[in-house]
């Protein structure tokens, strides 16, 4: 939390979580379309009414506000943390929550590429918030890019289609390339162009912009379009921006 | 909420606690003025007007405790309030209301 010792702040979400709590705790699994943990906490109906109270897009809801220690909008609870066993914003986790449609499972929410019958965080939240009423009927958006590009995002993928950060120039967004302490800008990370050793980092990966030889380099895309690629080879076709003045670039490019 | 007690009890000790703040504060307060008001004097007694300096930068600093003092008494306001909201309204609307109470007292992005 931004002020620790701010006892007055501690105190109401202490007392609002447990009021989420006991909410959560009288639901029954209610409705066919749901969220459920694999610890069996149920996280919410899937609907387009906002108002009610089990939905997991009401904010003041026991699924939906990010003080609810039941909800996946809570960037400290179980399910919705970088570090939550169940959460779907944890790399790591192999344990992510189910995503029920009309009775039916439609695969696990999750940012981990190896769970298998995934459905991508980012493209899980874009439907719940965009394009609800497909989503009930089990219709997704096809992909992660695809919604980053409806949501006019700057970011880099690789050829392997693996996000590898957006190009926001701040070095405190946890998703940003420019934050050296973040997933996609620490040197130590494997989804890191800057880690040396990583297969997007390496000079003698085919998915390295740092590979000069490589023709599989990154994508760039600038408010949702296709600009080019991340690359120091100076051989391959259209846009072109070397990795080394990447920030420059996005400075002048990207908007915030 | 089953007991309203021991969340009374939780309140009042953060009250408890804002208390002695909102007391450290005032003191504060109060010595800035005085060295101002003391610089002020002997600008006037002495007739050297550059001693008038320290009492305007002393003035200018009463803005932040004040702030704090401010801010603590609407910290103090929302407390009061909980027990209240959790007492007369439905755990929903409770929540709802004690949430909107937060992101208002801290500016939060709702």
């Amino acid at each position: 939390m931004a002020e620790d010792k701010d006892k007055t702040k501690e105190l109401l979400e202490q007392l609002l979580s447990e009021l989420y709590k006991e909410q959560s705790q009288e639901v029954q699994e209610s409705g066919e379309s749901y969220l459920i943990a694999q610890d069996e906490q149920y996280l919410g109906k899937i609907t387009s009414d906002k108002y009610d109270n089990q939905s997991i897009l009401n904010q003041y809801g026991p699924f939906g506000s990010k003080y609810s220690t039941t909800s996946i909008f809570n960037p400290y609870s179980s399910y919705g943390s970088k570090y939550g066993s169940f959460s779907i914003n944890n790399p790591y986790c192999n344990t992510p929550p189910k995503l029920f449609i009309n009775g039916k499972l439609i695969g696990f929410v999750s940012v981990n590429k190896y769970v298998s019958n995934r459905i991508p965080t980012e493209v899980f939240l874009y439907a719940i918030q965009n394009d609800i009423n497909n989503l009930l009927k089990g219709r997704l958006p096809k992909n992660e890019i695809q919604v980053r590009q409806e949501k006019q995002e700057s970011f880099i993928i690789a050829n392997d289609k693996t996000y590898l950060g957006n190009l926001i120039p701040n070095q405190f967004d946890q998703k940003s390339i420019f934050n050296t302490y973040g997933p996609y800008g620490s040197e130590f990370s494997q989804t890191s162009i800057f880690n040396k050793f990583s297969p997007y980092g390496s000079e003698f990966s085919a998915l390295s912009p740092f590979n000069q030889f490589s023709q599989t380099p990154p994508k760039i895309y600038l408010n949702g379009k296709l600009y080019g690629h991340l690359t120091v080879n100076k051989f391959v076709a259209g846009n072109k921006i070397d990795p080394k003045n990447i920030k420059e670039w996005a400075k002048e490019n990207v908007r915030r | 909420m089953a007991e309203i007690d021991p969340i009374l009890q939780r309140i009042d000790k953060v009250l408890k606690d804002n208390r002695t703040i909102e007391i450290i504060y005032i003191i504060f307060t109060i010595v800035l003025f005085l060295c101002g008001i003391t610089c002020f004097i002997i600008a006037i007694t002495t007739g050297k007007f550059a001693w008038s300096t320290p009492s305007a930068v002393t003035t200018a600093f009463l803005y932040f405790p004040m702030k704090e003092i401010k801010n603590l008494r609407k910290k103090n306001i929302a407390l009061a309030t909980a027990p209240i909201l959790i007492t007369q309204l439905p755990k929903a609307k409770a929540a709802e209301e004690i949430q909107k109470l937060l992101q208002n007292l801290y500016q939060e992005d709702k």
